[in-house]
Formats: structure tokens, C-alpha cells, sequence
């Protein structure tokens, strides 16, 4: 089978795909799809070439046995913004650093110079020199001074002018004087109603790749059997000529709006809703959001959607240690190992953070640290606060020391970091951000108990096989995307209600204290997720195209039918 | 006699050459069995067979792991009973034991380091603190700083400079075999444990940077493999990790650090590849300044791979030709050489160790802050049991007790009990330096000593700083900044209850100080597990510096002529003086749980409840409803008052004594019906235990450390959940109701006795951990 893939990203100076919970899942995808013989292409704009390329290299494949369909190409503004990015990174610190040390060099030289004048003439005629010297530089130091200030002028003027309507709120002190102006940006602001200009320019740039592409698509002589998506932003997917598949992963801030209204979500929602209203097929990662979401809340036909789940993302691989340790036997060495590696996440924290774990004199010892592990972003859905409460609850009143470790930053959500520094929790409850894979698998290796007490998810919880892949079972919330795959399985014990804190508490104080029985029972779970063969999801894949173009093909034959 | 050497290195390649040689030269040498976590290392049972230690101490060495554990006291007397000179790795957690209990001579053993992991000083200053380097320029002679290539030490501590021996290192056979057949036209590079250490990794990138065109092959372990580049070799069975080296074009060396040098350049040599290398490294000052392989630049070493790849035979001669002079530094009998004249200085530092000499050691227990009540105590009653102690021990040790000096102190007389021991009392001063007075300070002992902007504190009093002191002992965690303190110290960690009653400190208040004070103890003494846990897990302490030693109850002097006064049966008749109370001893910080105490006790009275409430302690003078407010007050205060004052039945049953002399406390305990104890996340309340000692029970807390004292001390007390004033209510019409019963299941004072300080058995105990971990005197001494 020849399938296309549809990627709409929107254009960004430093776009990277290897962190993110999506691009792991389409490395994933591509690959799983090439090695089971199906030919791939990838329809993307020209800035996200080098982050695919990154991406697939770190999955071992490369864009040799990919056809690529990018617009030929960019918009002068794009190169241009990208010129000044790359410009703005380069010099700087270098120079600072080396002038700095030049004039060291040159201050030391003079003062075993200045020593070694012995003879008065000699020093009258230096005097001589250098003032000689320093009347004929003044004009030119002047000349630059005069320059230099002009230059200063000139970007202030530019700093005060640029005209960025999310924080008018800010340029209001700057502007108080001129009423005029100040009651003109405000209604530009209602106008644009919250979005950036910025943002807006990005965007019009991605939609005119996106144009482009659907225009090469369009004229391609080969065409690919079906189109995936791989996410329900991009509208105008639907427009390619052909069968085209959106993998609808869920609509969560539609059902927190309150949460995520100050998120600024609003034209992903929107976007996402076009997307579905105007596609035909999706792909979902569980039952509950194809039959409930998909079809019972936007209105989509269930024979129209398949729900396939995720794949297994396993940790184990970047920190177990497989080779060169044999002859340590005091203990598991990936475990040893492991400690290490948290040793280095200091750098992930806020700095009064990092000088807790650093400090002047001795750093936290790792070795000894227990606590529980929640990896995920700060979103209104993931319910972060309450297992703060919880754990507060585990401390303070049934005198369980322990340390929570989250990875989402707590800028995300103000009141998350207004109530751990209510409650004096910043040094228990820490937070480590854009952690690399290793670290995440540390921190998953050393975890006595991942906790999952998120709300709303798309599918079922990937967090759960991360932490088992390194021997660390997990407790979560009895939600329904949960409880389809945990159903058969005897996992009553490890769920808890995630509204009710106690609840929450007293999971997971039993979830420690019988750790290993966790282990035991949540392995047959973990073995048939991780088991689901690269060859077996693929099918699943190939299945539901086949199913959709055999599908499309009849409802093309109805409608001709009906036509005549 | 052989002298005998513990070798604590278990470097697979070091030990086929280093331990032959000393062997050669006369030493018997002793390699642990246990091996540190590193990918190199190796161990040789085969050489128990040549030592002349006793089989029952050989196996407690053989068992024991040097590199993670800290030396217990066997170990201590073992190594001194066999061992003349410790050659090791620079290992803090080995150089910390060798340092503060090896009696012969030390010889770190320098092979080099990479820039950016510093100097061996900076290791031990980062990793040990100032006071360890202190005490190694104490150790003088004893001390050599071993270094495997010539200026090595040059980089170092002035210490270090002065006390160097060379002692190159070697490889186990020097003769050049050419097995180079370079049938795989790449060069091989080598790179090993990229996924698991930042250096190799930035080495692997640079290396990927400029050569990618370049066919080659990386060799090196990887413990963790790197799956999408198809270049590196990983793990190669023995006949073909054997090709490796010979079946390449030749060997890039990419390594331009001075200090630092690894095997592949010299096994590359031996097999007779040719060698390409960076100026500017080591491999220059070995005789590779001349070489034809050396290059200036990345374009030259990437020219002359290019051209040994494309065959040229001419070239690849010409290297191998003039290569072979690197190995001489290497060789055996180069080696010997050296080795025998550094031995034989350590042989002359060896004699004039005098023998068996008593040593005579000064320790100072230091009260850091005003404190009064239970730390004072505790103080007390520390230094009596640690006097104690030595003198069971028959140690030489001379104590001093320092304070800072406080307002507190000055009334009454607070040490005198500490003066009736005869202990000198010492006065100090926080005094405060900054970083550059800091750097000042150690650039006068000839140690750079640059750090972070930092505030930092001394003591001073007024003479040499307790320099003259070989330990420090501090009774309380509080110290007003970052401590400065040039010997190892222990500090007792009475609690955290921030951490678990967070008003207790305002919400932005960081105890940097405390933690960082703790963090850098040799070691932490606490009284009960549950502060033990905190200082791992909140405080960030590593388990092995924490020692949980008895809980000290002492009778002083005036428990004491209470007892001589009045009998058991007198009490009684005393106390049908007064109404009958139940005792309430508390003070005026949150965590003692006033309001649900309150709460509790209204509940208590409108059910019935008899009994009045004898409210003592610290201010408590506060909580009175007939309280005038003098000037300014803590919010909290004034709300627990206003609680009180709008409850008539608290109004009515409730006796503020303030806080009373000691005497008068005891009679007021003395005369209980029971003691109450409703605070929560401290430490746990010692007055259950003087409570108990008049025969008054306690209804407590329920919480970790009020159970454990419960357990250890068999005080049979009620508890109560904290945070449920109706249960404490319930409990307390309980305790009222059935008082007699609960009376006479409290222990009696022989069984308590056996708790006290006074007891030798206790003494000798927390003596024994704080001579251990203080590092005061080395090897056991009684059992």
C-alpha cells in the first residue's frame, strides 16, 4: 500500500519533534508501516524537514526511503525571520568573554611594561606617543560614540512601536500620555480578540505551505491509496483529493473550558472541530472517544471512525545498562545507574529549586530519596493540584515521607505554584521540566510509585507501560479511557476516584506498601501492551485503510448510483 | 617483616602492572574483592593466596566494600593491625576513611584528570569540604600524592605540590608485536560509554562534526547501546575485539588534555597501527612532539587519515616507524625505576612514624543558638554521657563545651551543671565573611577556593576559631549562615517540623543554612527514625551519615533532691491540697496544636469533665485571658487568647502558669493527675518520660515519634489522633474516669532508670557512635 502522510506544523525556528509526545507516536507510525512493506510519503512544509529528519535518524530510519512532498518554495518574510533567529543566537557571549580577557591580557603586559622603564626620557617620549596617538583616535571614538547612541535611539523607537497586543495591558504605562493611540490598540485588540500578530503571520505562512502542498499532492502522477493525519488541527487536509484519514486523538480542552480558557486554545478547538466536521474517516486511541466524543458529541457515523491505541513507549531501553557493569553485583546497575542520572536535574528546576538540591557546600543526596512520579504537562485535565493535596494529605496527616516529582512547569497553571508555596511544599513537591528521555527514564526507574490522576485523557495512559517498562507500577484514575483496558484485568485496587483527594491518598500509600504485589499484578497488563507486535500494529493500521477505502470506494459507487 | 599495602584501585589493566611491580619490589599487596561501579575494574582472588593476614580478618576485607560504604570500626583495626601504606582511588567516600582512621601512609593515587572535572583538590573540597583538606595537610609526611605522569600535581593544592612522588603508570607488556593489517580501510576511534557520560558524548559529537566522511569505526564499551549508528562496534566477542586494533587503517587520538591519557593510543602502538593524534596533549610529552601521526589541526589529522585510507604505504610506515618511542615511559623497567625511589621515600615517611603514641584529642560540643529548654538539656546530658563514655573507653579526650553568645545567657546561671563537670566553657560569636574574605583565606593555606557569591559564618572565639579542636559536635542544626568550618563536625537534627507544620516558618522562608549545615556533616545524629527520614528526605542527607543514637533522659540536680525530699506516698498528700489537675505543658509555636486542644478541652467541660487544665511553658503567660498585652505580639497568640477568653468553660478551668522554674515544674508534674501532650510533627515530647518517672501517664498524640518512644521507653501511654478534637475529648473523660488504673500500668523508675544518661550502658553507646563518626579515635577499643 502507498501511504501519504499529512503533516501541517506551523512554521517555528527551533520546531523539534523528538520531545514530544506526538512526533514519538509518528516515528513510531512510519516506521512500523515501512518495515511491514508499505511505501510512505510525507507531505510537510519546508521547516519541518530538518526536525523529521532528526526525528526519524533517532528511530533509524532515514529520508532515503521517503517521498517527500514539500512546497518548492518559502516566503521571503519566512527566510528572513529565520535569518535574523539564527543571527541572534550566534555571537555575543564569545566575543564579550574574549574581550574581556584581551584587556586583562593587555592591563598584565602593561604593568611588567611600566616596570621596566628605567630611563625618564623613555617615559617622556611614550607619553609623547600615546597622546600623539589618542588625538588622532578622538574623532573617530567620537564618531562612534555618535553612532552608537543613534543606533541605541533607533532601537528603542523600535521596541516601544512593536506592536504586540497581548500585553497592551503593559504598554499602557508606556503610552498613558497618548489617549488617542492607547484607545486605538484597544480595539485592534478586540478586533484580533487575544491573538497575536505574530501568530496570525505564522499562520498565514503555514496555510499558504499548506496550499502548496495540497496543490503538488494534487498533481502528483503516483498518487498514494490514503492520506493520514496524525493530528486534527489542519482543516485543510480534508481538501486533498482522495481518502483521507484524521486521527482524532480527543477534543479535552471542549470539555474543561473553564481551565483552559485562559489557555488560549480557543482556534485549536475551533480548528479541530472543522477538521472533524469536514473530514470523512479517524482514527481514535480508545472506544471511549469514538464512540462517545466522536460520534455521540460531534456527530460523526461510527462505522466512519476506528479507535486503535496507542503504542507502548518504553523507557527501559535508555537507561538499562547492558554491557561493561558485570562484574558490580552489589545491586541492579541500571538502578544504580539511574540515581546517578537524577543527580544531573537540578538544571530542570526553578533556581530556588536548584539551590535546594545544589546548594554551596553539598548537593541532595540522591541515593536515599524515595518519592512518587507523575510525568505529564500542567493542563486543566491532568488534575495536578488535587494529587498535590493528596500527597500533602500523605505527609502531613499519615506521616508518609516521601517527595512527589512532576515534570509539567508550574507556569502553566499559577494556582498549582500559589498552593505548593502556600503550603510550603516547593521542597517536597518538586517539578523538573524538559527532562530528556534518559532522565525521564530515571526518574520513572527510581519512582516507588507512578500516580495518574488525570481526568480526561484521549486514550489509555501511556504513562503506565513507560513506568512499568522499568519495573514501576502505577495507580490511576478510574476514568473510562482507563477502565476499558484495565476491565479485564483484576486492577480494581490500583484505581481511585480522581475528584475524591483521600481516595487518591489512600491508593497510593497501598500502592507503596505493596509495591511488589502491584508489580505482579499489573504485568499481564503491561506484557499484552508491550507484546502488541510492530508487525501486529501495523495491521491494524493497514486494516482500517483498507476498511476505508474499500468503504469509500462503495459510498462513491452509491452516490454515482444515486446519481444516475 | 614484608610491608603490606591495601590497594584500593581494582583497575583491571593497573593491576596487572602496578601490583606485579610492588610485589616485585617486596610488598605484599591486598586487592578488595568488592569492585567500585565502573565499566574497567577487575578483581584477583588468586592474591589472597600470597598475604600473610589472618583468614578470619582476610574475609571481613574480602566482604566489606570499600568504595560505597564508609570504614566501620573493624575495618578501622583491621587495616591498622596489617597494612603500612594505603595506595587508592580518589574516591571521597575512601578518602574520607583512610584520612580520618588510617595510622600509616596515604598515597592517593593521581592518574591524570580531564579538564572539566577539575583538579583531585576540587574533588575533595566539592565532595568532602574544606575540612578535609585541612586535615589531610595535617596528616604532613603522611600524606604523598602518588602522580602517574610528571606535573601532574602541578595543577593541585600547594599541599599536594609539596608532597609528590612519581610514580608513572605502566602497561603490563611494552613490546611491540605488528599484527596491523588495515584490511578495513577505516580509522577507528575510540569512544566508550557515550550514553552514559556528557564528555564522551560532546567527544562523540565533535568527532561525528569533522570526520563523517571519513570511513571509521567506534570502538569503546557502550553499556548502553546507540542503535541508529551503525559505526559504532559495542560489544565484540574476544577473537574479534582481538582484530579491532589490527584490522584498522590506523587510530585517531583525539584527546588535547595535558593531565590525562588513556590506553587506546598505547595499545594502538603495541599492535603497530599508526597513530593519528592532536598536538597539545598529553602524548606530546611523552616523546610525540617529533611524530609524523601528530597533527595541528582537524584539516591535517582528516589529510593524513584520507591518505593512509587511499594506501598510502609510505605514509603509514613513517608513523609506524617512529611511533614506538611513546611506549618507553611505559615500560617496565623505565617504571622500576621510579617506583623504587618513590617506595623508598615512603619507606623514610614509614620510619619516622612514631610508634604506638597515645593520642590525645580535644572536642568541642557547640550549643549554635539561645537555646534554653529541651536543646540545652539535651546538651547537657550529651556532654555527660560522651565524658562518660571516653572515660569507659579509657580515651584521652578533652571536651569543651562552646556556646554563641546569646541573651538568653545571660541571666541565672544556664551551664553550670556543664561547669560541675569540670568542662571549660568557651563564648564565641557568629561573625560574618564574605566570598572573597573566604578566597583570602584560602589562598593563606594554599587552596583556591573560588565559589558562588555566598554569605558565610564563623565562629569566633576570640581566639583560634575551635581551630585547636580535632572535631566539632554542634547540638542544634540552627546556624545563622552557611558554617565555615575547618574540621569534620556532627550535628544533632532534633526535628523538621516545618516540613509537616509549614506555618511554623513564613512560607518563603528557606533554611538554606540548616539543610546545606546538615548536608555537609560528617555525620547526623538523631533520637528517633522519624527525623532520621526527614533529614534523608527533606533535609537531602545520605543514610549512611545518619546515626540514630538513644534518647538521653538524665535526672539533674534538682529531679534529684526532689526525689531526696519526699517520698512517693508524701506526694499524695500533697496534692489533695489543690484541685486536681491534669498538666498541659506547651508553648506559643503552632505545631503544639493549640487549637484543637482547645476545642477539645471546651467539648471536655461541657461533658462533664472534672479535671482542671495547668496550662506551663515558654510564654505561655500569653494565652491567659487576664493577659495584658506588652508590646508586640505574634498574630497566633493573640488568636489562641481570644479563643480562650470567648470560652467560659475554658475561662473557668483553665490555670496559666506561665513558665516556671525547674523545681517548681516538676512539683506541678509531680502532682498531675496526668500529663497532656497534643502537639504534633516535632520530634516527640521528652516530658512523657519525666512524667513518667513521678508516675503520671501521658494521653498523647498519636503520632510517629510518640509512638516510638512509647515503644522504646514502655511508657504505656493513650493516644489520641491529633486532628480529631472529639476523640481527644473522649480520651480525655477516659483518662479522668479511669486515672488510678493508667497510673499503675506506668513503668516504675528502676525500669527507667536503665534510660537514663547516668546509666554506663547508654553513655557508652552514643560515645561509641560519636567517637566513630566524629572521627575521634581510630579501631575498636572495648567490645
Amino acid at each position: 500500500m502507498k501511504i501519504g502522510i499529512y503533516l501541517g506544523y506551523r512554521p517555528s525556528t527551533h520546531l523539534s519533534l523528538i520531545n514530544e509526545g506526538l512526533g514519538r507516536y509518528l516515528a513510531k507510525l512510519v516506521k512500523v508501516l515501512e518495515e511491514s512493506g508499505n511505501k510512505i510519503v510525507i507531505a510537510c512544509p519546508r521547516w519541518l524537514v530538518g526536525a523529521l529528519e532528526e526525528l526519524l535518524e533517532e528511530y533509524n530510519l532515514s529520508l532515503e526511503h521517503i517521498n517527500l512532498v514539500v512546497p518548492r518554495k518559502e516566503p521571503i518574510i519566512w527566510r528572513f525571520i529565520v535569518r535574523r533567529e539564527k543571527k541572534k543566537k550566534k555571537y555575543r557571549i564569545g566575543l564579550k568573554i574574549k574581550l574581556f580577557y584581551a584587556s586583562y591580557d593587555f592591563i598584565e603586559k602593561m604593568l611588567t611594561f611600566s616596570v621596566k622603564i628605567k630611563s625618564m626620557a623613555v617615559t617622556i617620549l611614550m607619553l609623547l606617543l600615546f597622546s600623539g596617538i589618542g588625538i588622532l583616535l578622538l574623532p573617530f571614538v567620537l564618531i562612534f560614540l555618535v553612532l552608537k547612541g543613534a543606533y541605541k535611539l533607533v532601537k528603542l523607537f523600535f521596541r516601544v512601536f512593536r506592536i504586540d497586543l497581548s500585553s497592551v495591558e503593559t504598554m499602557k504605562i508606556s503610552i498613558k500620555s497618548n489617549l488617542f493611540l492607547f484607545r486605538y490598540l484597544e480595539k485592534i485588540k478586540q478586533i484580533a480578540n487575544g491573538r497575536k500578530l505574530s501568530q496570525e503571520l505564522a499562520e498565514r505562512i503555514r496555510m499558504d505551505a499548506c496550499r502548496q502542498m495540497i496543490d503538488r499532492i494534487k498533481h502528483m502522477k503516483d498518487k498514494p491509496d490514503i492520506w493520514f493525519c496524525p493530528m486534527a488541527f489542519w482543516s485543510e487536509f480534508n481538501e486533498i483529493d482522495g481518502v483521507t484519514v484524521t486521527c482524532f486523538p480527543d477534543l479535552t480542552p471542549a470539555f474543561f473550558p473553564i481551565g483552559f480558557g485562559q489557555m488560549n486554545m480557543t482556534s485549536a478547538v475551533q480548528s479541530i472541530r472543522k477538521t472533524v466536521k469536514e473530514g470523512s474517516y479517524f482514527i481514535t486511541y480508545c472506544d471511549y472517544q469514538k464512540d462517545q466524543v466522536l460520534s455521540n458529541v460531534l456527530g460523526k457515523e461510527k462505522r466512519n471512525i476506528r479507535a486503535i491505541p496507542l503504542f507502548v513507549n518504553e523507557t527501559y531501553p535508555d537507561i538499562k545498562l547492558v554491557q561493561g557493569y558485570e562484574m558490580y553485583t552489589k545491586e541492579d546497575p541500571t538502578k544504580k545507574f539511574a540515581r546517578q542520572v537524577l543527580s544531573t536535574l537540578f538544571v530542570n528546576t526553578a533556581p530556588d529549586i536548584a539551590l535546594y538540591l545544589q546548594g554551596a557546600i553539598r548537593p541532595m543526596s540522591y541515593k536515599d530519596i524515595k518519592y512518587i512520579f507523575y510525568s505529564s504537562q500542567c493542563r486543566p485535565n491532568k488534575n495536578v493540584l488535587t494529587l498535590i493535596k493528596a500527597y500533602e494529605y500523605l505527609l502531613r496527616e499519615k506521616e508518609v515521607s516521601l517527595k512527589l516529582i512532576l515534570t509539567g512547569s508550574f507556569d502553566h497553571i499559577p494556582e498549582i505554584r500559589t498552593y505548593v508555596y502556600e503550603n510550603r511544599l516547593q521542597y517536597d513537591v518538586l517539578s523538573f521540566y524538559h527532562v530528556n528521555n534518559q532522565q525521564l527514564a530515571a526518574l520513572y526507574a527510581c519512582a516507588e510509585l507512578v500516580v495518574n490522576p488525570t481526568l480526561y485523557e484521549g486514550g489509555f495512559l501511556m504513562i503506565f507501560s513507560e513506568g512499568m517498562s522499568v519495573g514501576t507500577p502505577s495507580v490511576m484514575s478510574r476514568i473510562p479511557q482507563v477502565v476499558e483496558i484495565t476491565d479485564q484485568y483484576d486492577l480494581e485496587e490500583c484505581l481511585f476516584d480522581p475528584y475524591n483527594y483521600k481516595d487518591m491518598a489512600e491508593k497510593i500509600l497501598y500502592g507503596i506498601e505493596n509495591r511488589e504485589l502491584l508489580i505482579e499484578k499489573q504485568q499481564p497488563l503491561y506484557n499484552k501492551l508491550s507484546n502488541r507486535t510492530k508487525e501486529g500494529a501495523a495491521k491494524e493500521y493497514m486494516d482500517a485503510f483498507q476498511y476505508f477505502i474499500q468503504l469509500d470506494r462503495e459510498e462513491k459507487r452509491q452516490r454515482n448510483g444515486n446519481e444516475r | 617483616m614484608k610491608r603490606r599495602i591495601l590497594w584500593l584501585l581494582n583497575h583491571k589493566t593497573l593491576m596487572k602492572f602496578e601490583v606485579k611491580l610492588l610485589r616485585d619490589l617486596g610488598y605484599e599487596v591486598y586487592i578488595p574483592k568488592v569492585v567500585p561501579f565502573d565499566v574497567s575494574v577487575g578483581v584477583d582472588w588468586e592474591s589472597d593466596n600470597l598475604l600473610t593476614i589472618e583468614k578470619r580478618d582476610l574475609d571481613v576485607l574480602n566482604q566489606f566494600d570499600f568504595y560505597e560504604t564508609r570504614m566501620t570500626e573493624e575495618i578501622v583495626r583491621i587495616i591498622n593491625q596489617y597494612f603500612d601504606i594505603a595506595m587508592f582511588i580518589h574516591l571521597p567516600v575512601i578518602i574520607e576513611s583512610l584520612v580520618d582512621f588510617f595510622q600509616g601512609v596515604l598515597v592517593l593515587r593521581a592518574y591524570g584528570r580531564y579538564k572539566i572535572t577539575g583538579t583531585y583538590t576540587d574533588v575533595i573540597l566539592h565532595e568532602l569540604g574544606i575540612s578535609y583538606l585541612c586535615k589531610i595537610q595535617k596528616l604532613g609526611k603522611r600524606f604523598v600524592f602518588g602522580e602517574s605522569y610528571k606535573g601532574i600535581s602541578e595543577m593541585e593544592c600547594d599541599f599536594f605540590r609539596d608532597h609528590t612522588q612519581y610514580m608513572p603508570i605502566g602497561l603490563p607488556d611494552c613490546t611491540v608485536y605488528d599484527r596491523w593489517t588495515g584490511k578495513k580501510k577505516k580509522v577507528l576511534f575510540i569512544c566508550p560509554r557515550i550514553s552514559i557520560s556528557p564528555m564522551y558524548k560532546s567527544i562523540y559529537e565533535d568527532f561525528k562534526k569533522n570526520f563523517s566522511k571519513i570511513p571509521h569505526s567506534i570502538g569503546g564499551v557502550q553499556p548502553i547501546p546507540l542503535e541508529n549508528d551503525p559505526t559504532i562496534l559495542g560489544y565484540l566477542p574476544q577473537e574479534e575485539y582481538e582484530e579491532m586494533y589490527p584490522s584498522h587503517t590506523c587510530l585517531f587520538y583525539e584527546s588535547t588534555e595535558e593531565n590525562q591519557l588513556t590506553y587506546p593510543p598505547l595499545e594502538a602502538v603495541r599492535c603497530g597501527l599508526p597513530l593519528i593524534f592532536m598536538a597539545g596533549g598529553m602524548l606530546d610529552q611523552l616523546g610525540g612532539k617529533e611524530l609524523i601521526g601528530r597533527c595541528k589541526n582537524i584539516k591535517e589529522a582528516r589529510q593524513k587519515m584520507q591518505r593512509l585510507i587511499k594506501g598510502d604505504r609510505v605514509l603509514a610506515e613513517k608513523i609506524r616507524e617512529s611511533q614506538g618511542v611513546l611506549l618507553h615511559k611505559f615500560s617496565y623497567e623505565f617504571c622500576q625505576n621510579k617506583w623504587e625511589k618513590a617506595m623508598s621515600a615512603v619507606e623514610k615517611i614509614l620510619q619516622e612514624i612514631p610508634q604506638a603514641e597515645e593520642q590525645k584529642k580535644k572536642l568541642a560540643v557547640i550549643l549554635p543558638e539561645g537555646f534554653l529548654g529541651g536543646v540545652l538539656d539535651f546538651t547537657v546530658r550529651l556532654i555527660k554521657a560522651i565524658k562518660r563514655g571516653a572515660e569507659l573507653y579509657q580515651d584521652s579526650l578533652e571536651i569543651i563545651f562552646g556556646y554563641a553568645k546569646h541573651e538568653n545567657f545571660k541571666e541565672g546561671d544556664p551551664f553550670r551543671e556543664i561547669k560541675k563537670l569540670g568542662i571549660s566553657i568557651r563564648e564565641f560569636v557568629w561573625d560574618y565573611i564574605n566570598s572573597s574574605d573566604r578566597r583570602e583565606i584560602g589562598k593563606l593555606m594554599g587552596i583556591d577556593l573560588s565559589v558562588e557569591e555566598n554569605v558565610w559564618c564563623v565562629m569566633n572565639d576570640h581566639m583560634s576559631y575551635f581551630n585547636d579542636c580535632d572535631a566539632l559536635l554542634f547540638t542544634s542544626d540552627r546556624v545563622p549562615a552557611l558554617p565555615f568550618i575547618m574540621q569534620p563536625y556532627g550535628v544533632i537534627a532534633h526535628d523538621y517540623i516545618q516540613r509537616l507544620i509549614p506555618d511554623i516558618f513564613s512560607k518563603d522562608t528557606f533554611e538554606y543554612s540548616f539543610i546545606q549545615f546538615v548536608r555537609g556533616a560528617r555525620a547526623v545524629f538523631t533520637t528517633t527514625p522519624v527525623t532520621r527520614d526527614h533529614a534523608i528526605q527533606y533535609a537531602g542527607v545520605s543514610q549512611d551519615r545518619i546515626h540514630i543514637i538513644p534518647v538521653l533522659y538524665g535526672c539533674d540536680t534538682e529531679m534529684e533532691q526532689l526525689l531526696s525530699e519526699q517520698t512517693r506516698q508524701n506526694e499524695t498528700i500533697e496534692k489533695q491540697k489543690e484541685k486536681p489537675y491534669f498538666l498541659w505543658s506547651t508553648n506559643i509555636t503552632q505545631h503544639k496544636n493549640h487549637k484543637v486542644a482547645l476545642r477539645a478541652l471546651s467539648e471536655y467541660y461541657s461533658k462533664g469533665g472534672k479535671l482542671k487544665c495547668m496550662v506551663t511553658g515558654f510564654s505561655t503567660e500569653k494565652f491567659s485571658p487576664k493577659y495584658k498585652g506588652q508590646g508586640e505580639e505574634h498574630a497566633y497568640t493573640i488568636e489562641i487568647r481570644n479563643i480562650i477568653r470567648q470560652d467560659n468553660n475554658l475561662k473557668k478551668n483553665m490555670i496559666f502558669r506561665g513558665n516556671l522554674p525547674k523545681r517548681q515544674y516538676y512539683e506541678v508534674l509531680k502532682n498531675a493527675e496526668f500529663f497532656l501532650h497534643p502537639g504534633k510533627g516535632d520530634n516527640g515530647n521528652g516530658t512523657a518520660f519525666d512524667a513518667a518517672w513521678y508516675g503520671v501517664f501521658t494521653v498523647s498524640s498519636d503520632y510517629a515519634p510518640m509512638r516510638y518512644y512509647n515503644t522504646y521507653f514502655g511508657l504505656q501511654m493513650r493516644f489520641f489522633n491529633p486532628n480529631d478534637s472529639y476523640e481527644l475529648a473522649d480520651t480525655l473523660l477516659d483518662a479522668e474516669q479511669n486515672r488510678e488504673d493508667y497510673k499503675r500500668k506506668v513503668p516504675s523508675r528502676y525500669e527507667l532508670r536503665k534510660f537514663m544518661v547516668e546509666d554506663d550502658e547508654i553513655s557508652k553507646k552514643i560515645y561509641a557512635c560519636v567517637r566513630h563518626e566524629c572521627a575521634l579515635f581510630s579501631g575498636e577499643k572495648i567490645k
